[in-house]
């Protein structure tokens, strides 16, 4: 029972990929190969003139319906998703299974097995567990394209992506840059899709911010150094991403308060000129202000982050089409 | 009952010695000759033995299994007495402890009794009950350990996911000392170990899955081996899975401390690294390992820091692994896997043959409290007879048990039980 890394690799890829290469479940970025991420980000471009457009819709998705299936809460996920399938013009259901089926005791399967009855198309996923669209993509509805709108602490591959292309806006490459994660990488998603993403497109190197006790294990493993002063690890970077800091991190006893996590770790003017005079701010949002990042930095000039939720809205339509295409002709395969 | 005459196996019992190709007789439950001696009591056998041609297999004592969860009462959707008995059989499996979590939590006389009353009707397995330490299995307060000794159980065991304060384990150990019954523990510190379903480390990171550290086994076998130090209570350790936990058992084997251990098969062939995009079936308690660990736990088996290795049978219906990785039911279905998976650790070179069997056989039931057990003369006739060349692959239709769940679907195997004798008495293949 040898670990066999190749062996795992392609039956990773033989879920989200079908027999030519194409995207048919968007779970991961982990396993893509860099000329997958480079059309996903191309794709997305060429949506951003559709957002400018007094009419803004084209008809890649027409006659599908795309089922929004948030089990855990959000809104800016869940609009820029559905946002972007009706600019593809599909037909869209929100179902906020928080308060449904899950709730009455159905399992998962269950709920998705009903849903897949109704000749859905596509499901956007958020859930609290890691794996859970892998779970479904591989076990309950493999036939519906599965897009990971965030699980657990495992993955947000739209979310990752739309900071690339935001990136890449800015920056033009990737080669040479040098980008710093900052603060609770432990528990995020979005820093795990971000760091594989940087790594795949060729990012010089990766840091990662933070106290010792929001590093996750073995983190080296991910391709990242690893600072725990933000000055030190500031510097020369060419952007820098904020990460959200939740509430309860204080409960359990990770961290002593907001206040001395911002002292330490928050992005203000004074730790931000470590930084290279043109470095980029990015935050996946919703931002707290004063805990990660202060607002003059926020709304600051070098800040990105309305960028990143225009963004977000292009690369869902550009992942949303080509998982359908692949989906599509993988059932004829 | 009818005697039987057992020719041309290859007699193998390390721990007494055996390894040679010869004959067995066995008459009134006990393995009444061996060798020439053998071949005069079946030609001077009155009533005449049945006789059968082993023709080079494999004659071990029958498998010990110390850790079996045979989901009865309770939990009949997952399993059965009938159906997990006849899977131990199959598997060569002739005694087995029976965990304490079935529903309700074995902790009283009366269930011990209904366990063994139900079991010994079909007449497989020996079962020797293993009671819940506390009541319910709450942490609080102890079960009625005399009560329990004098219907059969033969330890009392303190779960991984139970709280337990320092105060009430060390009274337990005074308590079971008092009793002269047999403590086991589940190293795991429950409230540290929390919501984690897979060990910390580079895996977990890469799959956002919530660590188990390493050092919530260390921490919660530490005190217990300090405390049966102190108490001089006999302590059991099931499941470790770190080469830590192997350093700390030696280091207080060397102490004079009286503890013996074991280790689940899964933790000497797999790691970490094997847990393939959130599988479900990988989802086993203790998490499994790394690579260092895995080779601590082999070294520990051949030079018996490790006592025993166990299935850690645990078999579930289908919906409970049908779940993401962190909400799947954890365990596999493993008494028909033990003896297979333990043979590939030693055609693989990882574990000599002799460690191996002893650690299946011999010493497990030592733990168990059966002495004088093995192939020689006037012991119990428990035999496992093996042909060690048949070859199987692992699919649903495999498995006896009502649980099909395991991580090695689809692998190939070597190693098929032929015959299995509980005191002398063919319990596989079923006779008509």
């Amino acid at each position: 029972m040898e670990a066999n890394l190749d062996m795992q690799m392609n039956k990773a890829l033989s879920v989200q990929l079908n027999q030519q290469g194409q995207l048919k479940h968007f779970l991961t970025i982990d396993e893509l190969p860099r000329t997958l991420l480079e059309e996903i980000l191309d794709t997305a471009d060429s949506f951003i003139e559709v957002g400018q457009r007094s009419i803004k819709k084209v008809p890649l998705l027409r006659g599908k319906t795309v089922v929004n299936l948030f089990f855990e809460a959000s809104t800016r996920t869940r609009t820029t998703f559905e946002l972007a399938a009706k600019r593809l013009s599909a037909d869209v259901i929100n179902l906020d299974i928080s308060t449904s089926a899950t709730s009455k005791g159905e399992s998962l399967s269950d709920t998705l097995q009903n849903l897949e009855a109704m000749a859905s198309d596509m499901f956007i996923v958020r859930h609290a567990q890691s794996g859970a669209p892998h779970f479904i993509a591989s076990q309950v509805c493999p036939e519906v394209a599965i897009i990971n709108a965030g699980d657990g602490r495992h993955a947000h591959p739209t979310q990752a992506m739309l900071d690339m292309l935001t990136i890449r806006q800015r920056k033009q490459k990737f080669e040479g840059l040098v980008v710093a994660i900052v603060g609770d990488i432990l528990h995020s998603r979005v820093a795990r899709s971000q760091i594989r993403a940087l790594r795949m497109l060729g990012a010089a190197e990766v840091r990662i911010i933070a106290p010792n006790t929001l590093i996750p294990c073995d983190a080296e493993s991910l391709g990242v150094s690893i600072y725990r002063d933000m000055r030190n690890g500031l510097k020369d970077v060419d952007v820098i991403i904020m990460l959200r800091l939740q509430r309860e991190r204080m409960e359990g006893a990770l961290l002593p308060s907001e206040g001395e996590f911002f002292r330490v770790y928050g992005l203000d003017e004074e730790k931000l000129a470590y930084a290279k005079p043109d470095a980029i701010v990015m935050h996946p949002g919703p931002i707290n202000r004063g805990v990660e990042i202060a607002s003059e930095v926020a709304d600051g000039p070098q800040s990105v982050i309305l960028n990143q939720v225009t963004n977000g809205i292009a690369v869902r339509m550009a992942v949303m089409s080509m998982a359908m295409t692949g989906q599509i002709a993988a059932k004829s395969e | 009952m009818n005697a039987i005459f057992l020719t041309n196996g290859h007699l193998l019992d390390p721990a007494n010695h055996v390894d040679q190709k010869t004959d067995l007789f066995l008459q009134n439950g006990k393995i009444a000759a061996i060798g020439e001696s053998a071949k005069k009591m079946a030609l001077s056998n009155n009533a005449a033995a049945t006789e059968i041609n082993l023709s080079g297999r494999l004659v071990m004592p029958g498998i010990a299994d110390l850790c079996v969860s045979l989901r009865e009462p309770g939990y009949k959707q997952k399993g059965t007495f009938a159906s997990e008995l006849s899977a131990a059989v199959k598997g060569g499996i002739t005694a087995i402890c029976s965990h304490p979590l079935s529903k309700p939590v074995n902790d009283t006389e009366a269930i011990t009794r209904l366990i063994r009353n139900k079991c010994d009707e079909f007449g497989k397995s020996r079962v020797l009950p293993v009671a819940a330490a506390t009541k319910g299995a709450e942490g609080l307060q102890l079960s009625e350990y005399q009560g329990l000794k004098g219907a059969g159980c033969v330890a009392v065991c303190h779960n991984r996911r139970t709280q337990i304060s320092t105060q009430v384990l060390r009274r337990s150990m005074q308590y079971a000392c008092t009793h002269d019954m047999l403590v086991v523990i589940e190293p795991e510190d429950a409230a540290f170990a929390g919501d984690g379903c897979i060990a910390d480390g580079r895996i977990s990171t890469r799959l956002g899955l919530v660590g188990i550290p390493e050092v919530s086994e260390s921490i919660a076998l530490s005190r217990a081996l300090l405390l049966a130090e102190e108490t001089g209570v006999k302590l059991h350790v099931a499941q470790i899975s770190s080469a830590k936990s192997v350093a700390l058992i030696a280091q207080a084997k060397a102490l004079g401390v009286k503890v013996t251990c074991d280790v689940a098969i899964h933790h000497l062939l797999l790691t970490d690294a094997d847990i393939d995009d959130f599988d479900s079936m990988f989802h086993l308690r203790p998490p499994l390992r790394t690579e260092k660990d895995r080779a601590a736990l082999q070294a520990g088996i051949e030079s018996g820091t490790i006592d025993a290795i166990v299935s850690q049978h645990l078999p579930h219906d289908v919906a409970a692994k049908q779940a993401p990785f962190a909400e799947s039911a954890s365990g596999s279905s493993g008494l028909e896997l033990l003896l297979p998976l333990a043979l590939k650790l030693v055609s693989e070179g990882r574990v000599s043959r002799g460690a191996i069997v002893r650690a299946l056989t011999t010493s497990p039931a030592a733990i168990m409290g059966r002495s004088n057990y093995g192939l020689v003369e006037g012991s119990d006739a428990d035999l496992c007879i093996v042909d060690q060349d048949s070859a199987f692959t692992v699919t649903p239709a495999y498995f006896v048990s009502q649980g099909k769940n395991t991580p090695y679907s689809g692998h190939s195997f070597t190693g098929l039980v032929t015959h299995t004798y509980v005191s002398g008495v063919q319990v596989y293949p079923p006779q008509s």
